[in-house]
């Protein structure tokens, strides 16, 4: 009975399957292989299997980008402005401006050092400035009395000391020299002496108990030369002036006056 | 690089030196580890119509059955270095097949399930495929049998998952029962009593066509 019943229940599985296996079997569209490539190529990780191109570039360039930025700073700071710029003050001088005399290097350099450093000059090829960095050389040194001992031997006498506090104390602010010409150094000293320099050379009024009174100066004197330098519109004494002497022509003679505080 | 074109370097050109028909799965396998892509471009050619007619019998839906098996052999492609040869490859990617259709039947579930109008569509509804209409006169004979793949096609899919991956595999796809017990991941014994228990129930419903 029971081998039977198996034979009949096997005998509809049997008919289930073959009607199973009767079914239409459907295919795989044409493109189907390609659309599998497709899918790899565009699912395939920067590290798979043959993308040694990717995963190095992956590597790359995060390695190239940090190289980079390195480098920038690491240029930056080697070639900072600090450490490379050149001494450019000198280099910017106003072309137009011909060099004026020859300075003292020891007395300019060792009070003077932001005017020192202007110029290019040499033990064998003295400093050149200009006017305006003489008139800061002046002003720039409120202690001209401690640094006297710069001066040459050859300048004995009071007249440096006299002009180093008459200077000093008296010295005009910029730009109140009375609109006359800013870079003319030897009008400055007699106008901060107190002796208005007009035209010619000729003093004007001279302050009463200024040092140029005290001096013997006079309204009318023609000043020929400043410690026996002629003076000119251009005449730079940067320190040489130091107030030894000047000397003037009054009333058809010529005057040697040593200058007095 | 082109899929087609990708020949590494050393790496001999496998088809070139055998036909494809005599080269067996594991030494297409070998030959894919190894990176000859045209190995597996045979392998494609070997399983892409069993594996879509598998995935449209088991989800009742030709163009989802078309992605799934891509994708199948897309899993295949990246896993293959995981793949061990003491199975068969037929094993192996039947497995894949069947995990990623019953995916997608849970996840028809879960938008069934999270969808208003689903709660008013009945899954046989949504199991029946598109069928344009065809305006040629069809004869009796072509028609009755398309009805009756359809049917079919329609019981199966109505099919639970347990009893529909045994059968399909066994009766349509004509794979053995220790294969099918290897795909399913089952006993010889559960698998010919799923195998038996699917007959049955499709008995039932297809007992007009006996």
């Amino acid at each position: 009975m029971r081998n039977a019943d198996d034979k009949i229940q096997d005998s509809d599985e049997a008919q289930i399957s073959g009607l199973l296996g009767s079914l239409k079997r459907v295919e795989a569209p044409g493109d189907f292989g390609f659309r599998v490539r497709a899918r790899i190529a565009s699912a395939r990780p920067s590290t798979g299997r043959g993308s040694w191109l990717p995963a190095s570039a992956a590597v790359a360039a995060p390695l190239g980008l940090v190289l980079a930025v390195g480098g920038y700073f690491t240029m930056t700071t080697i070639y900072s402005p600090a450490t490379v710029s050149p001494p450019a003050v000198a280099d910017l001088r106003p072309a137009e401006l011909p060099p004026l005399d020859v300075i003292d290097r020891n007395f300019v350099g060792e009070s003077a050092p932001d005017v020192a450093a202007l110029g290019p000059g040499t033990e064998q090829s003295p400093m050149v400035v200009q006017p305006r960095e003489i008139d800061r050389a002046i002003v720039a040194r409120p202690s001209v009395k401690r640094t006297g001992s710069h001066l040459p031997s050859s300048d004995p006498g009071g007249g440096s000391e006299v002009l180093a506090s008459g200077i000093v104390n008296e010295i005009p602010p910029k730009g109140s020299n009375n609109g006359r010409n800013p870079a003319d150094p030897a009008r400055d000293v007699l106008s901060t002496m107190g002796a208005d320099v007009g035209s010619g050379w000729t003093l004007g009024n001279v302050k009463k108990g200024s040092s140029a009174e005290r001096s013997g100066l006079k309204a009318g004197d023609v000043v020929e030369a400043i410690n026996d330098k002629p003076v000119s519109d251009k005449t730079s004494f940067n320190g040489k002036f130091a107030g030894k002497s000047i000397r003037v022509r009054r009333d058809g003679k010529t005057v040697r006056i040593d200058l007095k505080p | 690089m082109a899929f087609d074109s990708y020949r590494p370097v050393g790496t001999e050109d496998i088809r070139s030196s055998m036909p494809e028909e005599k080269l067996s799965d594991h030494a297409l396998i070998e030959a894919t580890k190894s990176g000859d892509e045209a190995a597996f471009a045979v392998i494609i050619d070997r399983y892409r119509n069993p594996i879509t007619n598998y995935l449209y019998r088991f989800l009742n839906d030709y163009e989802e059955a078309v992605d799934l098996a891509q994708e199948t052999f897309v899993r295949v492609y990246f896993a293959i270095d995981r793949y061990h040869t003491q199975f068969a490859f037929s094993t192996y990617i039947y497995r894949i097949a069947t995990n990623l259709a019953i995916s997608e039947i849970r996840r028809r579930k879960r938008r069934r399930l999270l969808s208003l109008t689903g709660l008013f569509q009945s899954e046989a509804d949504e199991a029946v495929e598109f069928q344009p209409p065809d305006q040629k006169p069809l004869a009796d004979a072509v028609l009755e049998d398309e009805e009756r793949d359809q049917t079919i096609a329609r019981a199966i899919a109505a099919l639970p998952e347990k009893y529909r991956v045994p059968i399909i595999l066994r009766d349509i796809e004509g794979r053995s029962y220790d294969e099918v017990a290897d795909i399913m991941g089952l006993g010889l014994g559960t698998t010919k009593s799923r195998i038996s228990r699917a007959r049955a129930l499709l008995k039932e419903k297809l007992q007009h066509y006996l």
